[in-house]
């Protein structure tokens, strides 16, 4: 656990004294609170509905899922596996469990801050006197943190399988991207079987007909924790055959 | 030399298999991760291994406990097929969003069934080229059409279900496009009733029996099939939607009551019943049958009128005057007397029991129930051996007065309380209930959820079921049927639409606020930070 906390620690300096993370979350920042302006216009000034849409009932926010963990975590792993500070970490007395843990909870935490500002916003709009549903603004929070890990995990996968970081991020992006979409084909399946199969592993689907209504359903989480940690898994399990490669 | 060469060749293979069933055992793990973790998530979605906690301020994600008990005993597994199609302007926009929240509820539904609700959505979007699965399913359920809108489709084996987004799930009024002089007006979704909808096809396809609803006729009653002001027909359609079978019995042409009955209705008789009639229903009710009653204009008294058949069961119908209420004050004035609109009562919490099965969910959710021309009703020592329990439903508002008709005139009021008139709330609707004093019939086709007891319902004024003020009281008279009919678990207020919060974006301070923190306010911060934190490292 100890281990886990200093490479936490360790990415979350590397990303915060860095130019890059406050430039992406500047731009990120901005694309959020210019769509979330719109989706206030659009939407009559319904807060409700303008944060669900915020925090995953757009297009927008899928979008900033597949693009960003990618450039989050593209030089994690295969940035420092060229640069060869990976075999330090490796021969570290810790486990490459706790490495990769490590690096995702901290490409996670800042998916989480870039995430929090729909708070930000909720305080604005209830300084004005009309305050989102506690239980939409939690809970499509939390969908939006879970999904983020589920695709930055995606996203340290890439980045342990080559030692090309932007490489690493179009695989990533790639990846992600079937994610989101893989699902939505199966409309074009005739078999109800196989749709019904396709709808159980749909991330969109996930998210939207459980957190951003605003409901805490254990299914769903749990969903999201046990394809999180399999893709952790193969991250953990890749890097170790650079051992023996 | 060649030992070298051997030994070398040897160690490569070596290396290779051990590389290879390294990579085995790796592909071996990352298959043996998966297979956990789709059982993971098949079992977290299992009942039992389950929890749902709704966060939301009106627990808008929740389905009602009746619902919810509807689904736990649901005996068969269900198929749902969704057949929504778009429909024309103006009413695109709210039949898009009943669809939504019907998809949302569907889902929360078979969230809750464990899998035994399964659902199909079907892609209609271009309904020129169905899909072969839409069409072939289509056709298994022996759909030819599709309206504006669409429909669900509830099955279980071969019994099915149609549930039609207008009416069945949603009331839309169209609203009224403005012009020179017209008053533009948006469409809007009046009510949505789709869990009830849901609910009520589930039991319809899932429930071997459908209870059976007798209306007498034949005595002045309103006519059931009638769709006038003062017809029965919106009742008929309601009871049918809600899974009740209706039909009328007139005593003098067809005989006995039918031995099938589960709920006699007698509502609004201006004429007496007959003396077959008479001990028909009483045999009916001693039995452990259900009746529902409401007086007409003119009650009548003596043998074969209904207030001689309450009188048995501990209810005295006054047959004289109306209750009547001094109409609200406008802007703080006097309340008025003297018009005819002081007959017309809207009952709220204030006058329904609390905890009452029947009026409990009104309270709740603040419904009122209206009443035109009620009259007083009031507890009476039964004739019959067994004692009969009689419970208020409605009371009047407070202030009410017993309005009698003016002298030599047998309906006409001038809506004006005597000096002495007795003031307060006076009784106008009630329930009993009682051990049959006759050994009920052995019923072929009892659910088992019957109860052995008798069981009465009686309404101060026949107009609360009739067209013109059913909307008003659906789910107050949907209740009492429920009750009657022994379906407590029927009993429920259909869902409002959820409140919207929203800011007023047509205010330039409210939005540019908002605008000027979340477009500029938060990325400036975090830029701000960036060049910081960069020129702070440059500087060491």
């Amino acid at each position: 656990m100890r281990g886990v906390f200093a490479i936490y620690r360790r990415e979350m300096a590397g990303l915060f004294f860095g130019p890059l993370a406050w430039a992406v979350l500047a731009l990120a920042f901005c694309l959020n609170g210019y769509l979330f302006v719109l989706y206030l216009k659009s939407q009559a000034g319904d807060v409700d509905v303008a944060v669900r849409l915020a925090l995953g009932e757009s297009w927008a926010f899928w979008m900033l899922l597949i693009l960003v963990p990618p450039l989050l975590t593209m030089r994690m792993i295969s940035e420092e596996s060229r640069s060869g500070i990976l075999e330090f970490l490796l021969t570290a007395p810790i486990s490459d469990a706790a490495v990769v843990t490590g690096k995702f909870l901290a490409a996670t935490s800042f998916m989480a801050i870039l995430w929090a500002s729909v708070f930000l916003y909720a305080a604005v709009t209830a300084s004005l006197g009309v305050s989102v549903d506690p239980g939409v603004l939690i809970g499509g929070y939390t969908g939006a943190v879970l999904a983020s890990a589920l695709f930055t995990a995606v996203g340290l996968l890439a980045s342990s399988l080559t030692n090309t970081p932007v490489l690493s991020a179009f695989a990533a992006v790639l990846a992600n991207l079937a994610i989101v979409i893989a699902p939505l084909l199966s409309n074009l399946a005739d078999d109800p079987v196989v749709r019904r199969a396709i709808r159980h592993i749909d991330v969109i689907d996930h998210h939207s007909n459980s957190f951003l209504l605003g409901v805490f359903d254990t299914a769903y989480a749990l969903f999201f924790v046990a394809w999180t940690a399999l893709v952790l898994f193969l991250t953990v399990r890749a890097l170790e055959t650079r051992r023996w490669a | 030399m060649g030992v070298t060469i051997q030994s070398s060749a040897f160690e490569k293979r070596r290396a290779r298999r051990a590389r290879l069933a390294t990579l085995a055992q790796v592909a071996l793990a990352a298959l043996l991760a998966l297979a956990a973790v789709l059982l993971i998530t098949w079992l977290s979605e299992r009942r039992g291994f389950r929890a749902r906690f709704d966060l939301t301020r009106s627990a808008e994600n929740t389905l009602d406990p009746v619902s919810v008990s509807v689904i736990e005993k649901l005996p068969v597994e269900i198929a749902i097929d969704v057949f929504f199609r778009g429909a024309d302007p103006p009413l695109s926009g709210e039949v898009a969003k009943a669809q939504n929240r019907m998809r949302k509820l569907l889902r929360r539904a078979a969230d809750e069934s464990g899998g035994r609700i399964v659902i199909e959505d079907h892609d209609l979007s271009n309904v020129a080229r169905l899909p072969a699965r839409a069409q072939a399913r289509m056709g298994e359920l022996k759909i030819t059409a599709l309206e504006p809108g669409g429909m669900l489709v509830v099955s279980a084996g071969t019994r099915r279900e149609l549930v039609r987004l207008r009416p069945d799930i949603a009331d839309l009024d169209p609203g009224q496009p403005g012009g020179p002089g017209v008053h533009y007006q948006p469409p809007r979704t009046v009510s949505f009733r789709g869990e009830e909808a849901l609910m009520s096809a589930l039991l319809k396809v899932s429930l071997a029996t459908t209870k059976k609803v007798v209306f007498t006729q034949g005595h002045g009653e309103p006519d059931l099939v009638s769709v006038d002001h003062y017809g029965l027909s919106l009742l008929k359609g309601e009871l049918e939607g809600d899974g009740f079978e209706v039909v009328t019995w007139d005593g003098a042409r067809a005989g006995p009551l039918p031995a099938d009955c589960d709920v006699l209705v007698v509502l609004g008789p201006e004429q007496v019943l007959t003396s077959a009639e008479s001990a028909d229903v009483r045999k009916f009710v001693d039995a452990g049958g259900r009746l529902i009653a409401a007086p007409g204009v003119r009650p009548l008294a003596g043998e074969g009128s209904l207030a001689a058949l309450l009188a048995d069961y501990g209810v005295r119908l006054l047959a004289r005057g109306v209750v009547a209420y001094p109409l609200p004050a406008t802007a703080g004035g006097a309340p008025h007397y003297g018009l005819e609109e002081c007959g017309d009562l809207a009952i709220g919490f204030e006058g329904m029991p609390a905890l009452n099965p029947i009026t409990e969910p009104l309270r709740r959710s603040g419904r009122r129930v209206l009443m035109r021309g009620a009259h007083v009703l009031e507890r009476a020592e039964s004739d019959g051996a067994t004692p009969v329990s009689v419970r208020d439903l409605l009371r009047s508002p407070e202030d009410s007065w017993h309005e009698l008709p003016l002298p030599g005139t047998e309906d006409r009021f001038d809506w004006k309380p005597e000096n002495d008139s007795e003031r307060g709330r006076f009784l106008v609707a009630l329930q009993a209930s009682f051990s049959p004093r006759a050994k009920p019939p052995e019923r072929a086709n009892d659910d088992g959820r019957s109860r052995p007891e008798s069981r009465i319902v009686v309404i101060g004024s026949k107009d609360s079921f009739q067209n013109y003020l059913l909307p008003s009281n659906r789910d107050f008279i949907l209740n009492c049927f429920n009750w009657a009919g022994s379906r407590e678990y029927r009993v429920k207020v259909s869902k409002t639409n959820p409140e919207a919060r929203r800011i007023d974006v047509k205010s330039e301070g409210s939005l540019a606020r908002v605008t000027w923190i979340a477009l500029f306010g938060l990325p400036l911060i975090s830029a701000v930070l960036g060049i910081a934190t960069v020129w702070r490292r440059n500087r060491r």
